[in-house]
């Protein structure tokens, strides 16, 4: 499989502060990928370097196997909708789509008009006028309209009601099962779109702290919870993400795998087992302390 | 998000599980043509590869075949085969995680058997 | 530059020019409201008045190059366009824009000429003694000229603020000032003035106008180097 976009050592400093650190990752073709992590850990950078839009302070970045940075036939394959995409003053909605249309080769403007109309955006009103739902939803349509063989979606969502959120959802996968293509999905409603994801890059304070199928981080961790005693022994030697007790009864998050014995002789002793979803997985991880942290991602 | 699908277990399983239900079921008869991997994808908003992941599953273990161009089918005897699998893991599954919980509750065998006696006969 | 680029490039021009009426409207209301002005002085001044007040559609030129930036890089560079493409687009836009206010000017400085002089109150307004001097073409490349100056200087500067932000700007324009301080005051000590006024008598308007083109050139290098650099 041919890697869409090739990352190597990527670092963004900002005079001493650095927002991106030696971050380095391959995304193959056609897969939905998370980039997940807290809000100012470095996607949004990321993405922008990834469109030649910021400029790396080191490291390499291959696009489509060349480098972005004013190379067209890189750029008109992406299409990167930001959270603070900005349009001219005076723009229309349909001006916005028009303008889309001259840019991405791939746009299917019948399909841009039916997203228009189920998002209910008024498409004569100016972009200026728009609520943060109907901006958020003049981005989704043209991520979608444009077919771009490298789509970036980044919170994609903000201001959208749980209702257009699942419209965004299902349109997404429909358009993608009939037109494959690599999305980079950015968010921090990982719970919501965890089931879209095949892919998930964690970035955690400028650097990537998992790299992993969707499938494997499922099984990545679990939640035990018993008597605070037991609890103690069963986690011993084990990598602890977090523990909570409430009078005797404590309940700690692992990493890794219980094998079945151990699952069995810790049912045998009154202990329960829970799934961490991706969301929880990740809130363990990256609402640690960055020794803590720097031993999970060793 | 379809509440069908929970976060306890990888999805491709629970996909896995759902067709084998459909089968065993009858839903899916024998060497009828089974959902393509989008559209288990678009019902159960889940990733297309995910979904593929499911159908592999019951492929490898013989339950569905692919016809070249046309998509999945359920191979004879698959009702079969499932219902024998489906009868190894009753017993692991639901017998004893019963006695567990009635071991718990303080419930004895006897009254466990007459339990199960009154549940079968409701239905 | 192939077939897509040259797409891309136009797409920018398309949208700098989507908004129609700062384009080719604004200029001539502005223009125009300072005729209308003008017009009703005139009406009760008794002499002829020739006015420079074309130099409003000027300003408003220099603001456009300045706003243009601020206005459409961060979104074009958003949806996936190269800065060369976007600088180009411009040059397209201002090409367009520049003709077309170039050609309406020698029309109008043609019909205040020609037509109905003065107005019928003694009112030059567009045909102005010297500087509307020569043919036609010579008036229209006079316009053209001085508007697509005036838009690059104003490019350049907005370049300068979006690559360097408030600091630089600040530093620019300490800068400018400096060196006009110090040119000036050489320029008094020598004694440099009046043979500069003589020098500038002498010139044809074509000359002046024609002079600026260097200037042009170099806001427009300016311009291109400072985008290149230009993250949003």
């Amino acid at each position: 499989m041919s890697a869409v976009v090739k990352v190597t050592n990527l670092t963004k400093s900002y005079g001493d502060t650095a927002a991106v650190s030696g971050v380095s990752f391959e995304l193959e073709e056609n897969k939905i990928y998370g980039l997940l992590g807290r809000n100012g850990a470095g996607k949004t950078t990321i993405m922008h370097m990834l469109t030649a839009q910021q400029f790396a302070s080191g490291g390499n970045i291959e696009v489509f196997g060349e480098e972005p940075y004013e190379n067209e036939s890189v750029l008109r394959r992406v299409c990167f909708i930001k959270e603070s995409q900005k349009y001219p003053q005076m723009f229309t909605v349909k001006d916005v789509l028009d303008v889309s249309a001259l840019l991405h080769p791939n746009w299917d403007a019948a399909y841009a008009a039916e997203l228009a109309e189920a998002f209910g955006l008024p498409t004569k009103r100016k972009v200026h006028k728009l609520s943060r739902g109907m901006l958020s939803a003049v981005g989704v349509v043209v991520g979608l309209a444009s077919r771009a063989p490298l789509t970036i979606f980044d919170e994609p969502y903000l201001g959208l009601d749980a209702v257009a959120r699942a419209l965004f959802y299902d349109r997404l996968l429909e358009d993608y099962a009939e037109h494959p293509r690599t999305v980079i999905l950015s968010t921090h409603l990982i719970d919501e779109v965890s089931r879209l994801l095949e892919h998930v890059l964690l970035i955690d304070q400028g650097r990537l702290l998992l790299d992993q199928d969707v499938e494997r981080l499922s099984g990545m961790a679990y939640t035990v919870v018993g008597s605070a005693a037991r609890i103690d022994s069963f986690v011993s030697g084990k990598k602890v993400l977090s523990r909570d007790a409430m009078g005797a009864i404590a309940s700690a998050t692992v990493m890794g795998e219980a094998s079945p014995q151990e699952r069995r002789e810790a049912a045998e002793r009154g202990l329960e087992f829970s799934p961490v979803s991706l969301q929880q997985l990740i809130v363990h991880l990256t609402g640690r302390q960055k020794e803590e942290r720097e031993a999970v991602s060793s | 998000m379809s509440f069908l699908i929970d976060d306890s277990r990888p999805i491709f399983v629970q996909i896995a599980e759902r067709i084998e239900n459909d089968i065993i079921e009858g839903a899916l008869p024998e060497e009828s043509q089974v959902p393509s991997t989008n559209q288990f994808a678009a019902f159960y908003q889940i990733n297309p590869a995910t979904a593929a992941k499911g159908v592999n599953l019951l492929t490898e273990q013989g339950i569905l075949y692919k016809k070249r161009g046309i998509g999945m089918f359920v191979a004879a005897g698959a009702k079969a085969s499932l219902v024998e699998k489906r009868r190894e893991q009753f017993y692991e599954q639901y017998v004893v995680a019963m006695m567990r919980e009635a071991e718990k509750l303080g419930i004895t065998q006897d009254q466990l058997a007459d339990m199960v006696r009154k549940g079968g006969n409701k239905s | 530059m192939n077939v897509a680029q040259r797409g891309r490039t136009k797409a920018v021009t398309s949208t700098i020019l989507k908004d129609k009426f700062s384009w080719y409207l604004l200029p001539w209301i502005i223009a125009g409201s300072s005729f209308a002005v003008n017009l009703i002085v005139s009406i009760f001044a008794k002499d002829v008045i020739t006015t420079g007040g074309v130099a409003s559609l000027y300003i408003y030129i220099l603001t456009a190059g300045i706003m243009s930036v601020s206005n459409t890089l961060p979104f074009m560079i958003g949806f996936s366009v190269r800065r060369s493409d976007y600088f180009w687009g411009t040059g397209g836009a201002i090409g367009l824009v520049g003709a077309i206010c170039a050609a309406g000017l020698t029309f109008l400085s043609y019909v205040e000429s020609e037509w109905i002089d003065g107005w019928g109150v003694g009112l030059y307004f567009f045909h102005l003694p010297y500087y509307s001097e020569g043919s036609a073409p010579v008036q229209f490349l006079n316009y053209f000229l001085v508007i697509v100056f005036l838009f690059y200087l104003g490019f350049a500067i907005a370049c300068l603020a979006k690559r360097f932000g408030k600091n630089g700007m600040f530093l620019f324009s300490i800068a400018v000032l400096a060196i006009g301080t110090v040119l000036s005051y050489v320029m008094t000590e020598r004694g440099w003035w009046i043979d500069f006024g003589h020098w500038l008598a002498g010139r044809t308007m074509l000359e002046l106008a024609g002079g600026t083109a260097p200037l042009t050139l170099l806001f427009m290098a300016i311009s291109y180097a400072l985008l290149r650099r230009t993250s949003v």
